[in-house]
């Protein structure tokens, strides 16, 4: 469909000629790209005459294809220029008419929309909303790419260098026949350790070494593909060095052999290299592994930096030097992935040795993979572009890595050439010729997503291969199977189904950001970095390796043929068990450890040692990975009985269930929805104990670390206040039940005979807060209520009174509240319900009509002003009551039942922002939305199934995200449509050009008098709530923003930095993450334990506020005596009222910052603003003192001024006056009388003044 | 401590008139030092706030303000009592009353607006007056024993202490206008606001009560009266509120049709909300928007004249026109925010 647009290229010819020279390189101007093809060419010898042939054929074909891609792309260069003036002149006149034109918020002039178009602009506009998902789509790739790919041009040196290199092979003198003995010391001499794979070669063997100059040299990979995407570790140029067959004799693929000679041809390369006479000897010789296979060790060439001809160091990049055999070396029969080619001088059995197989094939392949990637970025056109996509998107998930068991860039390369010529349906192409880099990449990570690879290996050979290179051999010797054109080499044969399942995955989310989204992901898909372990997975085990690795039963000498290390053998096998132990309690569990990393040529190739830690990352199954109990097979089935024992040894017993069943089970122990959380821990710290012997202390289980925040402190509170376990066990079903009571008691309100009394429990004051829990009830419409809004209020009381005397018969406390507040008009009166066991709704009743009675007044123009103010002050507060916070509730409640974690992670979100001291400035459901965003929207991650891994991710969204540029949506049922989008968008942009007017427009002086000005400067709309005018529209202001920003950054690395150390570090290092510094305030005011009823959910409570001193037994003692008498104080906070009476008074010249949760100190900064010297009025509005009176409150300044300006109209004295800070804190601590303990001063600011 | 005190008072009572700011007498109070645990550089013990007080002038006569005898009072802390202010000034002469103004909070009002809710404040306060007054002859001629209860509410209503907003103003009224020049030209001397040392006298610590702990405990506890003195209160405002809705019905009705002093009738409508009703059956009338509703649409054919399928044609493309260019300044406004490296 899509694709032939664009070869009908349209007749209007090619104009814009500069555009071309701006855009692309002129391949004829660098001379970089012939002397890639030289450098292919130059080395082949005649042994592969066909290659050379095909080369020139193609070399033809290839300036062609350029030239064609040249035209395409001078088409799409061609629209933009155009738009681009268009642009411009528009931009001119945008400015004219911005403001008359509400249709296009973006501001496109109407006139140029209407013009004729041309045929290519029209094939422009279809092409990129056909090919690529859309404009900005295809504008975000363009700029993407000029990022990641190499500049060609500067490739001079790079090719200099790779020229010497050449030379230095073939000069350096061959030898034949050394013994090894020999050739160790002759290296020695030349201090470079020949790269021997382990097992190292025995002293006894008989063959022998040699050197002759490489019969030929290529580059391979990527560079000459131009398909290279820069990382983060830079980018390297692969050069394939030919061994000369004859080094080799027959026998030499057997018991490595092939692999010792060629480490020594290697390490004669690099000593080559290193000889002073070489001519290159500056540059940095490195060994490294190819793909982290210990067997084939490579040569990294770093730049010398010298500034010499050879010096590529601009190209930010290494040479890789990875020696290789042509095919004919060794018959491809003997290398089939059923043979053995390891003997072992302990068991006489040939057991198939696939991995190392495979090693010694693909040694033998690179020209042929390269020139079958070739063929096909020759064909189509956008396939480098393509390939560049896909490994970016790789290498941002960290998919690709150094370690020999996963993909890489290559293998992803050949997935997607393959899928230019099959793996369509009905055995089709998935990918045509003419798609877009976006259509490929996304073609590509379609097909990994769908395609079952156990089910159906991929061979690439056209033909099927049989007998030992059939389908059926590859698929039983190895994990993924995925064999190469010639149909003997299987590309993934290091790949284990771990990575494979990783990558499947990965893949899966990606087409999920690519279709179902309705936003924009391109960000999420490309930009961003998302490999750390503890955003990505809900659970994180790390492992520190055992010592005795290698004695393991698990690892027997016939693996230990295959696997030579011990470690990578044991970090392969982990997953397969885990998968099975966990069953479907997970989604996914993946493996990664540090790769071997490069090593000095003078010295020996470095192992895995005892200090190696191995990273699982968990997604779990929120729906199952709490279950107490897993079934095994029933205990007839003797065969099944014996593996699930097996898997579980002691913990496997046999059950009888309800339904009569006997089952083998195995049955977990936890207490309470936290603990059961856990349990998936408990389990891999079994088996892993079980099946491979590793303490538990070598296993460190991130996930329940962060539960203590979220409890109360059992060590100190008395279980008599707080049960922590009744209330674990029930979670919020306790409150549940207790509201279902309340609700039948108001439905039946009818007069009940029982009497039931709740007993008067009697707290500590420091433990007597109770916190109401609000409920709204709703009668039926009725005509019979007043038409006056404070008429309404005293109904309602009325009511209030009415209800609380029904009730009190089932059980219930009920209180009438009326509020003492001026304002009358909104919510007046509440009713408080106590129900058992010691729950407290705070019951209001809804009356929809006072909307109507509040909007008529505001909307009658005979009202005045402060009459409309008041009104719409009511409305507010009675949506904000009856229409926001229910709506709000009832999707949040919708949420929560889909992502059961969501209500953790809310809870450590609040606890955190609280335990930061900024829970004034954050409304709740805001905190909420927040951490719903999480959830709602993870990309590019997975909705997250644990509270630790969605508190991390809220972490890392505050820390990430741009408040200022980007609205941040939340689609709370997922039911948003691009347009809804759209419209926020417009909103936002609409609030942020109104806030800067606003703020440029006001006068220095109003600033500094409101602090928070402007609106919603943090932007959070839903579908209900498009203007973000819920929650967030006064509070934060952006220097609140700012702060909850930085201190998520600090938090965020913290944590990082916590679950990354590889000593297994204690929980108690997450504590700092509640800590917050307090040196910052200029003012603390320490508050009285004892006078905060909240202290109880203090993060470190003191147990003397809770039991008279001298009682040792905290569940025995007295608690201490309450001031406030017997009483029970309902949401009675002395610390919140504090706060509320500081904010009221002086919160024009100072911010309060406060824990909510049994803070005991409160943060006050001095507004900069307000302490500068101002002119004295009348009105000033804060505790004042004259500028220049000294401390004994005498003008000193101002009498000489009096006398200085005789003439002057004043009649002496100061003009200019300062905030009286030291009389202000005297008057705050008076106010707090009875609660303030003490005041620090940390700073005064004043004084600096 | 107490030497330091000492020296303190000896440099303040030097003697001497006040300073002056502005026309502003300038009075420095001595506060209660800090309870603090650690200072950087300055000693919180000897803490002054400065009081700005002036002869009250006003072009308007209010009575409560009499022109002669009023000190208008400036940076009044925020824990000011009637107290506090009368045992300052006691010493000028006899003190009759006190009014704090409470500064309006919202800046941004104009001046017009800030006159027009102080009004509404003053209007108020009347009208709570009335009201009060209302209540105590009502409950008079009714009920018997809800009398003494309401007194008793009133009382504890007036314990509430009322903080101010930081810096406000309040008039001070002398008896005499001698009292008041008296004020004027006051001596520099020390004087306290409350004294919280050892040496503190029953006065000085009736003045910290009812501020702290104690204030919003009293609040809570009001703000929870009994269920019956709740349901009187309800009672009283819904029996007032229905008389006074049938006065107003009344007199709505009275002036229904009638014909005025130059001989118009005005004609106004009876019934509320459209609705017309003999008492058994109600007629409503239907609503503009609903009969704008009701109509059935008629369907116009979209792709019927040629011109119709040109625009839509062209629509489209200037819809996509418009889309492309949106997106290409998207993109240039996130090339400005955000960097496309993805590393």
């Amino acid at each position: 469909m899509a694709p032939s647009i664009k070869r009908k290229a349209g007749p209007t010819p090619v104009p814009a000629k500069k555009s071309r020279k701006v855009l692309e390189p002129e391949p004829e101007s660098s001379s970089g790209e012939e002397a890639y093809e030289d450098m292919i060419n130059e080395g082949d010898s005649e042994d592969d005459d066909e290659d050379d042939d095909d080369d020139d054929e193609e070399e033809g074909d290839y300036i062609e294809g350029e030239d064609q891609d040249m035209r395409s792309d001078d088409e799409n260069n061609d629209d933009e220029d155009d738009d681009e003036d268009e642009q411009d002149e528009f931009m001119a006149s945008a400015e004219h008419d911005a403001s008359s034109k509400p249709r296009n918020p973006m501001g496109v002039k109407n006139s140029s929309l209407y013009k004729a178009p041309t045929n290519d602009e029209i094939q422009g506009l279809q092409e990129s909303s056909d090919l690529f998902k859309s404009n900005i789509f295809k504008l975000q790739i363009e700029e993407l790419l000029k990022e990641v790919q190499i500049d060609y041009k500067k490739a001079q040196p790079l090719e200099a260098a790779l020229r010497k290199l050449k030379e230095i092979f073939d000069r350096t003198p061959a030898h034949q026949e050394l013994s090894l003995a020999a050739i160790k010391a002759n290296m020695k001499k030349k201090s470079v350790v020949i790269p021997f794979p382990s097992p190292e070669p025995s002293s006894d063997i008989q063959y022998t070494f040699g050197y002759s100059a490489p019969s030929a040299m290529h580059l391979v990979g990527s560079f000459p593909l131009k398909t290279v995407a820069k990382s983060r570790d830079g980018w390297s140029v692969d050069v394939a060095v030919e061994m000369p067959e004859e080094l080799f004799q027959e026998k030499d693929h057997m018991n490595y052999r092939y692999f010792y000679k060629r480490a020594y041809y290697l390490s004669v390369l690099a000593a080559a290299i290193q000889d002073k006479k070489s001519g290159m000897s500056s540059t940095r010789t490195e060994f490294s592994t190819l793909d982290g296979d210990q067997r084939k060790p490579i040569l990294i060439l770093h730049p010398s930096g010298d500034k010499s001809e050879t010096d590529f160091k601009k190209m930010r990049c290494t040479i890789r030097i990875i020696p290789y055999i042509p095919s004919s070396v060794f018959p491809a029969q003997r290398l089939a992935p059923g043979r053995n080619n390891v003997r072992s001088a302990d068991t006489t059995e040939q057991v198939p040795t696939p991995q190392y197989n495979t090693a010694l094939q693909q040694d033998t392949a690179f020209t042929s993979h390269l020139t079958f990637l070739y063929q096909h970025s020759k064909n189509c056109a956008a396939f480098k572009d393509g390939c560049i996509l896909l490994k970016v998107w790789a290498t941002q998930r960290g998919l690709i890595r150094n370690t020999n068991e996963g993909f890489n860039g290559f293998l992803l390369e050949m997935l997607m050439a393959y899928l230019l010529q099959g793996g369509g349906a009905n055995g089709g192409k998935k990918l045509a010729n003419g798609f877009s880099s976006y259509q490929l990449a996304k073609g590509t990570i379609d097909f990994i997503a769908q395609h079952d690879f156990t089910a159906q290996p991929i061979m690439m050979g056209q033909l099927a291969s049989l007998g030992e290179f059939s389908k059926e051999a590859f698929v039983s010797h190895f994990d993924v199977v995925i064999v190469d054109p010639s149909g003997k080499i299987n590309l993934a044969g290091h790949v284990t189904k771990a990575a494979l399942d990783e990558l499947q995955h990965e893949a899966r989310l990606a087409m999920k950001f690519f279709t179902e989204s309705s936003d924009d992901k391109f960000e999420a898909l490309f930009l961003k970095r998302v490999d750390s372990p503890i955003l990505r997975f809900d659970n994180v085990v790390k492992i520190h390796v055992p010592k005795n690795i290698s004695e393991l039963k698990s690892y027997t000498k016939v693996a230990a043929l295959d696997y030579p290390s011990p470690f990578v053998h044991f970090a392969r096998s982990i997953a397969p068990l885990l998968k099975r132990g966990l069953t479907d309690r997970i989604h996914l569990v993946t493996t990664r450890y540090e790769p071997l990393g490069n090593w000095a040529t003078s010295s020996s190739a470095p192992d895995f040692g005892a200090d190696s830690v191995i990273t699982i990352g968990l997604l779990l199954n929120a729906a199952e990975c709490a279950r107490l109990v897993d079934l095994g097979p029933p205990a007839d089935n003797l065969e099944a009985a014996n593996v699930f024992r097996t898997l579980w040894g002691n913990k496997a017993e046999l059950r009888r269930f309800k339904d009569g069943s006997i089952l083998e089970s195995a049955v977990w122990e936890a207490q309470g929805s936290d603990a059961r959380h856990l349990i998936v821990g408990q389990m891999i710290g079994y088996l892993l104990k079980h099946h491979f012997a590793v303490p538990h202390d070598s296993v460190h289980y991130w996930a329940g670390q962060l539960n203590k925040f979220i409890q109360y402190n059992s060590k100190v509170i008395p279980e008599r206040l707080f049960d922590n376990k009744i209330a674990a066990a029930n979670g919020f079903q306790t409150v549940v039940t207790a509201f279902e009571a309340l609700s039948k008691a108001v439905k039946n309100a009818e007069d009940m005979p029982l009497d039931f009394n709740v007993p008067a429990t009697h707290f500590p004051d420091s433990a007597q807060y109770v916190e109401p829990l609000d409920v709204i009830i709703q009668f039926e419409t009725s005509q019979k209520w007043p038409d006056n809004l404070k008429a309404i209020q005293r109904m309602k009381t009325a009511f209030y009174l009415r209800l609380a005397d029904k009730i009190k018969y089932k059980g219930m406390r009920a209180t009438a509240v009326e509020e003492t507040a001026d304002d009358s008009l909104g919510l007046n009166g509440y009713l408080d319900v106590r129900v058992a066991p010691g729950f407290l709704f705070r019951c209001r009743i809804a009356y929809d009509k006072e909307i109507n009675l509040c909007e008529d007044i505001i909307s009658d123009r005979k009202s005045s002003q402060s009459l409309k103010e008041q009104h719409q002050k009511a409305l507010d507060i009675y949506n904000r009551h009856f229409v926001q916070a229910p709506m709000h509730t009832f999707l949040m409640h919708a949420l929560a039942h889909k992502y059961p974690s969501l209500s953790q992670t809310i809870r450590l979100t609040k606890r955190w922002v609280s335990a930061h001291w900024l829970a004034p400035y954050f409304n709740d459901e805001a905190l909420e939305l927040l951490s719903a965003a999480v959830y709602s929207d993870p990309a590019p991650w997975a909705a997250p199934a644990s509270g630790f891994a969605g508190f991390a991710r809220v972490l890392s969204l505050l820390s990430t995200w741009d408040w200022k540029h980007e609205p941040l949506v939340v689609d709370l049922n997922g039911e948003m449509t691009a347009k809804e989008r759209d419209d926020i968008r417009h909103n936002f942009a609409n609030t942020r050009k109104n806030m800067i007017a606003s703020n440029s427009a006001s006068s220095p002086q109003t600033k500094t008098t409101s602090i928070s000005s402007d609106h919603a400067s943090m932007f959070i709309a839903t579908n209900k709530d498009t203007f973000s005018k819920w929650w967030t529209w006064q509070s934060p202001s952006p220097m609140m923003v700012a702060r909850l920003k930085a201190l998520a950054k600090t938090s965020l690395d913290h944590m990082l930095k916590v679950t990354a150390a590889s000593a297994t570090t204690s929980s108690s290092a997450l504590n700092a993450l509640f800590i917050t510094p307090t040196a910052q305030y200029d003012v603390v005011i320490d508050l009285d334990p004892a006078m905060c009823t909240r202290y109880a959910q203090n993060l470190s409570p003191d147990a003397q506020y809770f039991v008279t001193k001298g009682d040792k037994y905290k569940n025995l003692g007295t608690f201490q005596k309450s001031v406030f008498g017997e009483q029970i104080l309902i949401g009675f906070d002395p610390a919140a009222e504090y706060l509320a009476e500081l904010q009221r008074t002086y919160g024009d010249i100072a911010l309060f910052f406060h824990d909510r949760y049994g803070g005991t100190q409160i943060g006050v900064l001095w507004n900069p603003n307000a302490l500068s010297p101002r002119a004295w009025k009348v009105n000033l509005g804060f505790n004042s003192k004259p500028a220049d009176v000294n401390k004994d409150g005498v003008l000193e300044v101002a009498k000489e001024q009096s006398t200085k300006a005789k003439n002057g109209k004043t009649t002496g004295g100061s003009k200019m006056v300062v905030p009286n800070i030291e009389a202000l804190m005297s008057e705050i601590e008076r106010i707090g009388h009875g609660l303030v303990r003490s005041v620090q001063v940390n700073r005064d600011p004043s004084a600096t003044n | 401590m107490v030497s330091k005190k000492q020296k303190s008072e000896d440099s303040t009572s030097t003697g001497g008139g006040l300073d002056q700011i502005s026309n502003f007498f300038i009075l420095p109070l001595h506060m209660p030092s800090l309870t603090t645990t650690s200072t950087s550089q300055k000693s919180y013990k000897n803490i002054l706030h400065y009081l700005y007080f002036k002869k009250h002038e006003s072009p308007k006569e209010d009575p409560k303000t009499p022109k002669n005898r009023t000190l208008f009072v400036l940076n009044v802390p925020a824990d000011a009592t009637e107290s506090h202010l009368r045992d300052l000034f006691k010493p000028c002469g006899r003190v009759v009353s006190v009014q704090f103004l409470n500064r309006v909070r919202d800046n941004n009002l104009s001046k017009e607006e800030r006159e027009q809710q102080e009004e509404l404040e003053r209007l108020e306060r009347e009208a709570a007056l009335i009201e009060a007054q209302a209540a105590s002859t009502g409950t008079k001629a009714g009920k018997k024993g809800g009398k003494k209860q309401q007194q008793v509410e009133v009382v504890q209503e007036e314990e509430h202490r009322r903080l101010y907003a930081t810096g406000s103003q309040a008039y001070v009224v002398f008896l005499e206008e001698q009292e008041l020049s008296k004020a004027l030209v006051m001596k520099r001397k020390k004087r306290s606001w409350i004294n919280t040392g050892a040496d503190a006298s029953p006065a000085d610590l009736a003045k910290l009560t009812g501020l702290g702990v104690s204030k919003w405990l009293n609040e809570y506890h009001t703000r929870r009266p009994e269920a019956s003195v709740l349901q009187m209160k309800v009672d009283d405002y819904m029996d007032k509120f229905e008389r006074s809705e049938y006065e107003t019905q009344q007199a709505a009705l009275a002036r229904h049709n009638v014909m005025d002093d130059d001989g118009f009738t005005l004609v106004t409508r009876a019934g509320s909300k459209g609705q017309n009703s003999d008492g058994v059956i109600t007629i409503t009338a239907a609503k503009a928007e609903e009969v704008k509703n009701l109509k059935p649409k008629k369907k116009e054919l979209q792709d019927f004249y040629r011109f119709q399928m040109r625009e839509a044609k062209r629509d489209k493309l200037v819809d996509l026109r418009r889309k492309f260019e949106e997106d290409k300044l998207r993109i240039e406004a996130l090339k400005v925010n955000r960097r496309f490296k993805p590393y």
